[in-house]
């Protein structure tokens, strides 16, 4: 089964080897791919889409020292190519300004503040990941221990409805 | 106005002569005369009020009020801030076929002199909201810096242990894994130097190792790319590549703790310096060594930058070199923040010493973008900051301190900047005027 990718991006390279630290346990069923800008991301984006490979999910810093994240998913929201990615922002200072742009014009899935706990990452992570599966028709069995139940049993019911 | 001084102000026999700090008339006296300054400068001003002043220069008429409205009782002060020439006229001087041609000549003359009153009276406002506003920052800056000398010191607590904490980790990591050369170079290489591989480079790395060893996992290749030392990882059994990674990987965390503990030192620092000091200042003080100082405290934001120390012959001066250092470290780093990341143009930071003329003068340029014409004289204030990273300071703070520093030691600052680059002066007066 091929792999899908997840996209971590931060510009301090410390805070991203936090990041690929924690989410080793999800190399089983994805490739970690770390970026140190929004561009870097989108250039391997693009290069991804290409060579046809899958991108389910996108784990992003806010601040950074070009394009931000919330920049970088406005961007996103408005390519087709990557409308089906899952968006993650982390944030260690946010307005509310900052919070209203993110939903409205950005569509992110969820917010992280920093410092993470790793509980807490994992089960984002799941739940995105849970709703990517459901967004493509895959089969939830192949991604054993990665899959929130909740969502499971809300998008389950949803397709069973129709 | 000269029509006027000709027409009434002529007569010899009516002029006083004034000497530099004697009084033309006091308020609340009798004034029965309209007055015109010849040459010379007066000052009016209210003695129970000391807000309200207005100054009359030459060609000035002076006592248009009391001459002119039913009250004549003057309603402040004159006195001569220079020797003065006063030509006047008097009541008494016309009659009442006069009094319609008088008031038609100067009728021009009477309002010139209110609106310029009043401008004078709404710019002593102005300049006295000002005063109020610096006040107020003043008071806001001081309960700033309580606050900043009491979270200063609730984390100063914090980070010496995991200051400490860490660098036992790192002793006992290297004391106690039974290691060979090998590993002992891998954890070792993580210490000393970090994560300095690139996410891109890594990625470019683990293609080409792709290409050699196709039966790798991309996963670990990218782990062995990371390391800076993927081909000598790759071409090693699988157990002893895993583990070297791994002890590499425990060394590269070391290091990262390490730069936290740096980083948080720093804004600790910073934060101290907000609050009313107890520093010690000495005589002897070297500002060179205290500008060498800086430079090794910010060793890891100068990475990507070119340094360039002009440091010259200059004399001690009387401070304290922690102190000054802080001056330093906060302006060279919002240098290689604003150079961060630039590729249109070279990264380069000049530091130059030099003792012209009774000072010690620091200038500190970049090759920067500059500083936005809109804030470069807010740059000072607390909470300006053109800074959006997490990676700084970010609470726009930074000149904050060093401005209050610098005018600790009766010094003075300035700045130049053009898309070009900004250069910062500082001067320091070698004297102990503390």
């Amino acid at each position: 089964m091929k792999k899908a990718h997840i996209i971590l991006i931060d510009d301090q390279i410390d805070v991203l080897s936090a990041l690929l630290q924690d989410l080793k346990p999800f190399r089983e069923r994805f490739i970690l791919d770390d970026c140190q800008s929004a561009d870097e991301a989108y250039e391997l984006m693009e290069e991804l889409e290409v060579s046809g490979e899958q991108i389910a999910l996108i784990i992003s810093d806010h601040i950074m020292a070009n394009k931000n994240g919330i920049e970088l998913y406005a961007d996103l929201a408005h390519d087709q190519r990557f409308e089906d990615v899952r968006k993650i922002l982390i944030t260690g200072q946010a307005s509310h300004e900052d919070t209203i742009d993110a939903i409205n014009n950005a569509s992110i899935d969820y917010y992280i503040s920093k410092p993470w706990s790793i509980e807490e990452l994992h089960k984002v992570v799941r739940k995105m990941i849970t709703h990517w599966i459901f967004d493509h028709g895959l089969n939830h069995k192949d991604y054993e221990g990665m899959i929130d139940t909740d969502v499971l049993l809300k998008r389950s019911k949803a397709a069973g409805d129709r | 106005m000269n029509g006027l001084a000709k027409k009434y102000f002529s007569k010899a026999d009516k002029i006083v002569f004034l000497q530099k700090g004697d009084y033309l008339f006091r308020k609340g006296e009798q004034n029965n005369n309209l007055y015109l300054l010849q040459s010379g400068r007066m000052k009016g001003f209210d003695p129970q009020d000391q807000g309200e002043f207005f100054e009359a220069e030459s060609g000035d008429f002076i006592g248009l009020h009391s001459f002119f409205s039913l009250v004549s009782t003057t309603r402040m002060s004159l006195i001569a801030l220079e020797d003065s020439v006063i030509p006047y006229i008097s009541k008494g001087d016309f009659s009442h076929e006069d009094a319609d041609e008088l008031n038609a000549d100067f009728m021009p003359a009477v309002i010139f002199m209110m609106l310029k009153r009043q401008e004078q009276a709404h710019q002593a406002s102005l300049r006295h909201q000002k005063i109020l506003r610096d006040m107020q920052e003043v008071e806001r800056l001081a309960s700033l810096g309580q606050l900043s000398a009491g979270v200063a010191h609730e984390l100063n607590n914090a980070i010496t242990v995991i200051s400490r904490g860490s660098d036992y980790i790192i002793q006992q990591v290297l004391d106690q894994l039974k290691c060979n050369s090998f590993e002992t170079e891998m954890i070792n290489a993580g210490l000393s130097q970090g994560r300095y591989v690139s996410s891109a480079e890594a990625r470019k790395v683990a293609r080409d190792l792709k290409k050699l060893h196709p039966s790798f996992s991309d996963a670990k290749l990218r782990d062995y790319a990371r390391t800076g030392m993927g081909e000598r990882l790759a071409s090693q059994p699988l157990e002893t590549a895993q583990r070297a990674f791994n002890l590499w990987n425990l060394g590269a965390s070391l290091y990262d703790l390490q730069l936290a503990v740096q980083q948080s030192e720093h804004v600790i620092n910073s934060m101290r310096s907000l609050a009313s000091t107890n520093v010690i200042r000495q005589a002897g003080c070297d500002i060179n060594s205290s500008i060498r100082h800086a430079v090794s405290l910010l060793s890891n934001p100068l990475k990507k930058v070119t340094l360039d120390l002009r440091l010259g012959e200059i004399p001690t001066v009387f401070g304290n070199s922690a102190e000054l250092c802080q001056i330093w470290t906060n302006i060279m780093k919002n240098a290689a923040d604003a150079m961060a990341g630039q590729l249109q143009k070279d990264s380069l930071l000049t530091v130059a010493t030099d003792a012209p003329d009774g000072y010690v003068r620091v200038r500190i340029s970049d090759t920067g973008p500059g500083i936005p014409d809109e804030i470069i004289d807010e740059i000072f204030k607390p909470h300006v900051t053109t800074k959006k990273t997490g990676q700084t300071f970010g609470l726009g703070l930074g000149l904050t301190i060093v401005h209050k520093i610098v005018k600790r030691y009766d010094g003075d600052m300035s700045v130049e900047s053009s898309p070009e680059g900004t250069t910062f002066t500082v001067t320091i007066p070698f004297g102990a005027t503390l």
